[in-house]
């Protein structure tokens, strides 16, 4: 589903330059939920938005479903992570003054569909958060806030879910729920690539890849 | 979810961002709306005042032609007494008499006992370059009354221009920047200005006058004349006929005599005594009105770009500071796919629905702020009102034109955010 190869990138700041992935390459396949661990600055955020579309490598290919979004105009590949990919971040990036039920119908503005704001209640639901459709992310705890940005990400049905310390964030318990969903996901025939330092992670994943600077570690995949 | 909806949760979550920006557009479309509709106002009641003017004016001269008739046949006729060589083609064509007679004549026929003349005011006249300033004017001498031999008249006519001095036309006075007080050099006399009339709208804004005896010299015509206006003329034959036939008689058959009707004599006698009518404090009245208006529109002239500029660059920095904080969500926005054309719309169209907010409530400000103060501007009954202010035009502009000017002001800052690279907001932790 997911093949990234020998990707590099290098930031090239004022200061330094820092080479964020130096050769990484790895791959997801449908129904697959793959963890990537390693210290904090290794380059696994750089890696994520990478693998999305947002982030085009120095070298290196991307390929999902055997698409390269990096051979797409900016406005096609926006189009094309609207399709394809769902976002899930450590800071959940909700919409302040949406409510629950309009952050989760965002995705639908960039792919619209008839049946949309039916799938984002059915996703609502299935989160535990049917009572809170009319809230604004201010009044729901982390947790709930984390499976509204969930929900958001799944409203489409992307090919390819991408996490980036989803539970950073979040108190164990909650923690444990959204990984589960993360799970589920996978089970139901996604793939999802989840990039973080906690080891909890690795409890969930079908399979766990270790990164360091800019490197994998078992670079066996 | 609509673009729409998130545009209007966006304004109510981010209330003071868009009141200010409404503001902006509310106090410069308020200012530009007050201006023009004071300027119309003013407009409006200067024409109104003009028609009434005109209306008072007309009747002022209907009542006179009616006196005149009356006095005319009480008090005798009007004549015009031309040297008798004079050619009358070429007199009406040119205006004045190009032929002289002797200034004797009008003691004569002062003196004459078979006629009696209740004004008599002998003229010379001459259509000639000012030599020293190359330009040409029309000369005329003009005296007081010749006084009658045998009686005192009842309302004598002031002689106007005094010697030494000059009485002159708008246009001369402003061709030849000739102020009252000033001297000028007519012959190579010196001569000082007495008055300058009001522009009048003939002959007479061309006219210098001087006195009767100077023109003479100046002219190099001494002791003569080229006209005499008589002024109730009355013999024992009261009859025009008669008039004329005493007239020409008494001045040994050398001058013809024309009979003016009696607006025609008033013309005449106002133009060769300088008189100034009461259309001075009309003209008065007018420039008044018209210098406030100079100031108005100079003040519009400097107020309106400078308002302009103040609220674009108002609203330009309200939608920059939008942008920051949004930094987040649009970066979000992007990652999960909202093209970044649909992001600029989002922006635009929030600065388009802040310009149509302050624009309608700028344009209800504005005027009615221009209302109140042509109300307390106007004399009383005078205001223009409320409906005659109106104008269509100037809300449609308002409202149309207010939304465009936001949406370009905030067009700078709506594009760099659209084109944000999301990949930087979602990097930081
Ligand atoms: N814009 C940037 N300019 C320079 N260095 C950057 C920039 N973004 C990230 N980095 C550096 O790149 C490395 C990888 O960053 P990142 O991918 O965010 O790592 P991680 O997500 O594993 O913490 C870090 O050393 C970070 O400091
Ligand atoms: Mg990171």
């Amino acid at each position: 589903m997911l093949r990234v190869e020998n990707l590099t990138k290098t930031y090239r700041g004022a200061a330094r330059t820092v080479r964020a992935l130096d050769g990484v390459s790895l791959e997801v396949a449908a129904g697959e939920f793959v963890a990537v661990e390693g210290p904090s600055g290794c380059g696994k955020t750089t890696l994520l938005l990478a693998a999305g579309g947002l982030l085009r490598p120095d070298a290196g290919r991307v390929m999902l479903r055997g698409e390269d979004p990096y051979a797409l105009t900016p406005e096609a590949r926006a189009a094309w992570r609207a399709a394809q990919v769902g976002f899930v971040f450590q800071q959940f990036h909700l919409i302040p003054y949406l409510t629950v039920l309009d952050n989760v119908l965002a995705p639908s503005v960039a792919l619209p569909s008839a049946d949309g704001d039916k799938r984002a209640r059915e996703w609502i639901g299935r989160f535990g958060l049917a009572d809170r459709a009319d809230h604004v992310p201010a009044e729901l705890s982390t947790g709930e806030r984390q499976r509204v940005a969930l929900a958001r990400a799944l409203l489409n049905r992307p090919a390819l879910l991408l996490a980036d310390e989803p539970t950073g964030n979040l108190d164990p318990a909650s923690a444990a729920v959204v990984l589960g969903h993360l799970a589920e996901f996978a089970k139901s025939g996604g793939a999802v690539l989840l990039v973080t330092h906690d080891p909890l992670g690795a409890e969930y994943a079908g399979r766990t890849l270790r990164m360091a600077q800019g490197r994998m570690l078992n670079d066996k995949c | 979810m609509t673009l729409w909806r998130l545009v209007i949760k966006e304004i109510a979550y981010r209330k003071l961002n868009f009141a200010l920006a409404v503001l902006a557009v509310l106090v410069a479309v308020g200012c530009l709306v007050a201006e023009l509709t004071l300027l119309r106002a003013h407009e409006v009641r200067a024409e109104r005042q003009s028609d009434a003017q005109d209306a008072r004016t007309r009747q002022r001269v209907g009542r006179l032609a009616d006196d005149y008739r009356v006095i005319t046949k009480q008090l005798g006729y009007n004549v015009l007494i031309l040297p008798a060589k004079q050619d009358l083609g070429r007199f009406y064509a040119q205006g004045y008499a190009g032929e002289t007679m002797p200034e004797e004549y009008a003691r004569r026929l002062s003196e004459s006992p078979l006629i009696t003349v209740q004004h008599l005011l002998p003229s010379l006249q001459e259509r000639i370059e000012w030599p020293e300033r190359k330009f040409p004017i029309i000369l005329v001498g003009t005296r007081g009354e010749v006084p009658q031999g045998h009686r005192n008249p009842k309302d004598p006519i002031q002689p106007l221009v005094a010697p030494g001095t000059m009485v002159v036309g708008r246009v001369v006075a402003e061709r030849l920047g000739l102020e009252e007080g000033k001297e000028a050099v007519l012959f190579g006399r010196r001569l000082a200005v007495a008055k300058v009339h009001p522009p009048r709208g003939n002959e007479d804004d061309v006219t210098v006058w001087i006195d009767l005896a100077e023109a003479q010299a100046l002219l190099g015509k001494p002791g003569r004349l080229n006209a005499i206006l008589a002024l109730s003329c009355l013999c024992a034959e009261a009859t025009p006929e008669g008039i004329r036939r005493e007239i020409t008689t008494a001045l040994d058959n050398d001058v013809q005599v024309l009979e003016l009707s009696a607006a025609a004599a008033t013309r005449r006698a106002a133009r060769l005594r300088a008189s100034v009518h009461a259309d001075e404090t009309v003209a008065a009245q007018e420039a008044g009105r018209a210098e406030l208006r100079l100031v108005r529109e100079a003040l519009a002239a400097w107020i309106i770009p400078l308002v302009v500029i103040g609220a674009t660059v108002w609203v330009g920095a309200l939608a920059f500071g939008n942008v920051r904080d949004r930094r987040a969500e649009i970066g979000i926005l992007r990652a999960i796919g909202w093209r970044a054309r649909q992001i600029l719309a989002v922006l635009l169209a929030k600065a388009v629905a802040g310009g149509l907010a302050g624009g309608a409530v700028g344009y209800a400000a504005g005027f009615a702020l221009a209302a109140a103060w042509d109300v307390h501007e106007a004399a009383a009954g005078d205001a223009a009102g409320a409906s005659a202010l109106f104008d269509p035009g100037l809300l449609a502009a308002a409202v149309f034109l207010a939304p465009i000017l936001a949406a370009a002001a905030s067009l700078v800052p709506a594009l760099l955010a659209a084109r944000q690279d999301p990949a930087v907001v979602l990097r930081e932790e």
